[in-house]
């Protein structure tokens, strides 16, 4: 049994009765008689055992001093003082969310302004650093006792769009703090913070505060933006906005869309509270440029009331083909709306992607996305490919290496006999499996039935070769996509075909031509996914040069990323060579500029619902527990045991005065 | 006569000498006095008549009834006797407290009574007790003993020897008791082993006493005024008591207080004696002139 020193004092309670009952300092006073007087005691404590107690007002508050010693004791504090040797690390949410306006500041001025008492209410031997947290974590002052650089690095915080992870902000601030004894990590902010269950057990180490500056608001946001070709009507663009109602009441208004800064199209909308409601918007005039979908909310948070995204036409997608004459596959490429194509043998193939150090294959081959028809090549993926009949190679692949060398040269030297011999003792090798389902999600799979397609002869691709199944049949998969990631180079993604497209009706059906469409679209967009028409707050920003016609004239050194707040930001180089912004932290249009010429419009939206969605958390579930959050009415952190000590003592000292002047001693 | 007037001032002794003590009991004294006895005896005042018996004193026969009825009747006359006033004051250290002062209430009081009792010829004793019967003065009668009575009552200091037995005091004083008058004790009453036992000895021994029982009590006792927590001593025996005065103490203090002195007027009621209580802040004058005129020991 452990006996904690609480217990201990607790001792104090009867003692001090006992002492008092004992006190020694009575005064002596001779009376004509006792008799009446012990009478009168003898009678009180008859009728009342504890009337000494009860009718006793200093013992009553001598009890209270003590019992506010043993408080103190257990140092209650005050948010947002130090004691002296310690430090704190002080987190500043700079998120979204924090922009909301509550009265006449917005979130985050009210944690500048709690980082400020804080700093003020640093005593001698205090340090203090200061942290904000988005996307990412920034240092904006490092420990310092310096009071006045701290106030100055707090005026200096600015608001962001970006979401908060706060996981990574704690980790930060975590080895920080780890390496200063005596540490405190305060988090300013207003309490929507996501998961954080998984956490580092030494986080959990730390002495950790939430101080929230957040109530509760109603807010109405665009919280999904998308756009795309519409599949049944040529030309036509569709935008799909979803307006959510973060508020406690129904919210009517518009939905807006804009292209450039001309309206398009208006919408009333009417949404019941926590409820989203999406909205389609679809035209053919919508080809190239800006669009922007807002709505006329006048809501605590306004950033996200605007979202942008930039559309251009789709380029076609230049398909390479490798291998044997194939009909079918010629037919289907040659009257793809969004793709051209050419064709080329294997080893003239092989000898082009040969040489390790040519990075940009696909330039070199003037493709996009390579077709290999029952002929794969040595070696592993360079580019975006579809297999045929064929599998990629790629180290481990033992049960592909095993079919490959059972196959060998089937197509040229082989007999169909042998090679049908030598598939049939392939273990993946099946005959006219049943298809059972398909992944309806995928992109290559949109708009696809498989349910009327016959296969005679297939091989499945091997559970354990990392493909994800996107056909799958009664005796295995048949189709699926893995992403390869070769040595030196970026990664890309292939489509496997597990079957010879002239051994499967395949070709009658009308998934047929939609199948290679999705596909070659769908590679190609990986393949360009950093180039996209839209991005979020907190996501990287990332601009291909080789897109350019010019990009080997241009100085790519001298280009900038100029932000919607007017702010020219020099942006990094990728491996890739592509121009990087780490973290898009505004909301609005990001401009690649080369001087006065821009190169690009780069959208960026709020689009999250944990920023949205205005509702602190009054508790922080942490790994293994959940901590209270103070609020912004509760103020100080000191320990306050001194200020409890004193008063006992001052009272101690006036009690003993007027104790002693009423008896005139 | 300085001594006189250090009891007694000039002004007073003028206002009482016209005043007599007043027994509502006929006395039987030992000496010819003024007072009405309840003996037969050979005063002025007619009492009745009986018949002859031989060996009667023919000098009270009445001789006209002999004339008319011719039959021998006797006069008979009430006996007057002398008043004897014993004045019985306690004296132990538990009555030299107070301001003002107790004893020297009580002697004062004493003095006026003794005085009244001398100039109109009664039988005057004044005796203390304490620790044992002193017996101070008396018995004396007559003007000219007021003197020494005065200046044996201003040699009268308290008793410093501890503890008062007032009960083996009163059984002694009892003894000595002869005939009726009137018996004054004054005390205060604290005594451990309580006051009944004496009392009870003074009214055996004196049936045709008339008793007043002269309660004196001090300011500070009857309204003590007491704070914080202290040690009491009591002055006679030393007994501690020691206490954290509080309104709760200080009003059971007064319920005890008047339970006391309801129980001595109680048990001198139901015996016929008179329970005069007073306080030292009552001045002694007025208690004389006024207060005991009103009760009817005085006229």
């Amino acid at each position: 049994m452990t006996v904690t020193p609480i217990y201990l004092l607790l001792l104090f309670f009867p003692a001090l009765i006992a002492l008092y009952f004992l006190k020694l300092k009575r005064h002596e006073r001779v009376v004509s008689s006792t008799i009446l007087w012990q009478r009168s005691v003898e009678d009180l404590h008859v009728n009342a055992p504890f009337q000494r107690l009860r009718s006793s007002l200093l013992l009553l508050l001598q009890l209270l001093v003590v019992g506010g010693l043993i408080f103190a004791l257990w140092r209650p504090r005050a948010v947002g003082e130090l004691e002296t040797g310690e430090s704190m690390v002080v987190l500043i949410d700079t998120s979204a969310s924090v922009g909301a306006v509550e009265g006449e500041e917005t979130r985050l001025d009210r944690a500048k302004a709690h980082a400020h008492e804080l700093v003020n209410a640093m005593e001698l031997g205090n340090r203090m650093s200061i942290l904000t947290f988005n996307a990412r974590t920034r240092t904006i002052e490092p420990l310092t006792d310096d009071v006045n650089s701290l106030h100055a690095a707090i005026d200096r915080i600015e608001l962001t769009a970006a979401p908060t992870r706060m996981s990574q902000a704690l980790i930060d601030a975590g080895a920080l703090a780890q390496s200063v004894a005596q540490a405190e990590v305060r988090v300013i902010g207003d309490s929507s913070y996501g998961d954080l269950s998984t956490l580092p057990e030494e986080i959990m180490r730390l002495k950790l505060d939430f101080h929230n500056t957040a109530t509760r608001l109603d807010n109405i946001a665009i919280t999904e933006l998308d756009v795309r070709q519409s599949f049944e009507l040529d030309q036509h663009t569709e935008v799909l906005a979803v307006v959510n109602n973060f508020s406690s009441q129904e919210w009517s208004g518009t939905v807006s869309l804009f292209f450039g800064d001309e309206l398009q199209d208006a919408r009333p909308l009417t949404i019941a509270p926590d409820e989203a409601i999406p909205t389609a918007f679809s035209g053919t005039t919508l080809q190239e440029g800006l669009i922007r979908v807002s709505i006329d909310s006048n809501d605590a948070l306004a950033i996200d009331n605007d979202a942008w995204v930039f559309i251009s036409p789709p380029k076609p997608v230049r398909a390479l083909l490798v291998g044997p004459e194939n009909l079918l596959l010629d037919n289907v490429l040659a009257t793809a709306v969004s793709a051209t194509y050419r064709r080329m043998s294997l080893g003239e193939y092989e000898s082009a992607t040969l040489d390790p150090s040519v990075e940009d294959v696909a330039g070199k081959l003037d493709a996009d996305v390579v077709i290999f028809d029952r002929a794969a090549p040595s070696g592993p993926p360079v580019m975006p490919a579809i297999y045929i009949a064929c599998r990629p190679q790629f180290e481990g692949n033992a049960a592909t290496e095993l079919a490959n060398e059972l196959s060998g040269e089937s197509t040229d030297d082989v007999e169909p006999e042998e090679e049908d011999d030598a598939s049939r003792r392939d273990p993946l090798y099946v005959e006219w499996p049943t298809i059972v389902d398909w992944d309806r999600t995928h992109p290559v799979n949109r708009f696809l039935v498989y349910a009327d397609l016959s296969i005679e002869k297939a091989r499945t691709l091997g559970e354990n070769d990392g493909f994800h199944p996107l056909v799958d049949t009664d005796k295995g998969v048949i189709v699926g996509w893995r992403t390869f990631r070769p040595t030196g180079r970026a990664p890309v993604s292939t489509v496997v075909i597990g079957f010879d497209l002239l051994e499967s009706s395949w070709w009658e059906l009308y998934s047929f031509p939609i199948f290679f469409a999705n596909t070659l679209q769908w590679l190609h967009r990986e393949r360009s996914g950093r180039a996209k028409g839209r991005y979020r707050t907190g996501d990287p920003l990332a601009y291909r040069p080789d897109e350019e016609a010019d990009a080997e004239l241009r100085d790519w050194d001298a280009v900038r990323f100029l932000t919607p707040s007017g702010q020219l930001v020099v942006p990094s180089r990728d491996e890739y060579s592509n121009l990087v912004l780490a973290t898009a932290t505004e909301a609005g249009i990001y401009e690649v500029v080369d001087g006065d010429e821009t190169l690009a419009w780069l959208p960026v939206s709020v689009l999250n619902d944990e920023e949205s969605r205005l509702v602190p958390e009054e508790t922080i579930e942490l790994r293994d527990y959940t901590v209270e959050t103070t609020s912004a009415t509760e103020q100080g952190m000191k320990d306050l045991w001194k200020w409890f000590a004193v008063a006992a003592l001052l009272f101690l000292f006036v009690e003993w005065f007027v104790y002693n002047r009423r008896l005139g001693l | 006569m300085a001594t006189k007037k250090r009891l007694l001032d000039d002004e007073f002794i003028a206002k009482i000498e016209q005043l007599e003590l007043v027994s509502r009991r006929l006395i039987s004294g030992l000496l010819k006095g003024d007072r009405l006895s309840k003996r037969r005896g050979y005063s002025n005042e007619f009492a009745d008549f009986r018949a002859y018996v031989p060996g009667d004193d023919l000098r009270f026969l009445d001789w006209n009834v002999y004339g008319r009825l011719d039959k021998l009747f006797l006069k008979i006359f009430l006996e007057e006797e002398d008043l004897r006033l014993s004045l019985l004051v306690d004296r132990s250290p538990s009555m030299d407290t107070g301001d003002p002062n107790k004893l020297e209430y009580a002697k004062k009081v004493s003095a006026a009574l003794a005085y009244i009792g001398l100039v109109n010829q009664d039988r005057v004793e004044v005796a203390t007790f304490s620790e044992g019967l002193q017996r101070l003065f008396g018995p004396a009668r007559g003007r000219r003993q007021t003197g020494r009575l005065f200046e044996v009552l201003d040699r009268l200091e308290s008793d410093e020897s501890p503890g008062t037995d007032i009960a083996k005091s009163c059984k002694d004083f009892a003894l000595s008791l002869r005939g009726g008058g009137i018996l004054i004790v004054i005390s205060d009453f604290f005594a451990r082993e309580g006051f009944e036992t004496a009392l009870r000895y003074l009214v055996a021994a004196g049936r045709s006493t008339e008793i007043f029982v002269f309660h004196v009590l001090a300011p500070e006792e009857l309204e003590p005024e007491l704070t914080g927590d202290l040690r009491l001593v009591d002055v006679e025996d030393g007994g501690l008591a020691e206490i954290s005065v509080t309104p709760a103490l200080l009003k059971q203090y007064k319920q005890t207080l008047n339970a006391f002195c309801e129980d001595i007027r109680h048990f001198c009621t139901q015996r016929g004696m008179i329970y005069v209580p007073t306080s030292t802040a009552r001045p002694f004058d007025k208690l004389v002139l006024d207060y005991l005129r009103g009760r009817g020991l005085l006229k």
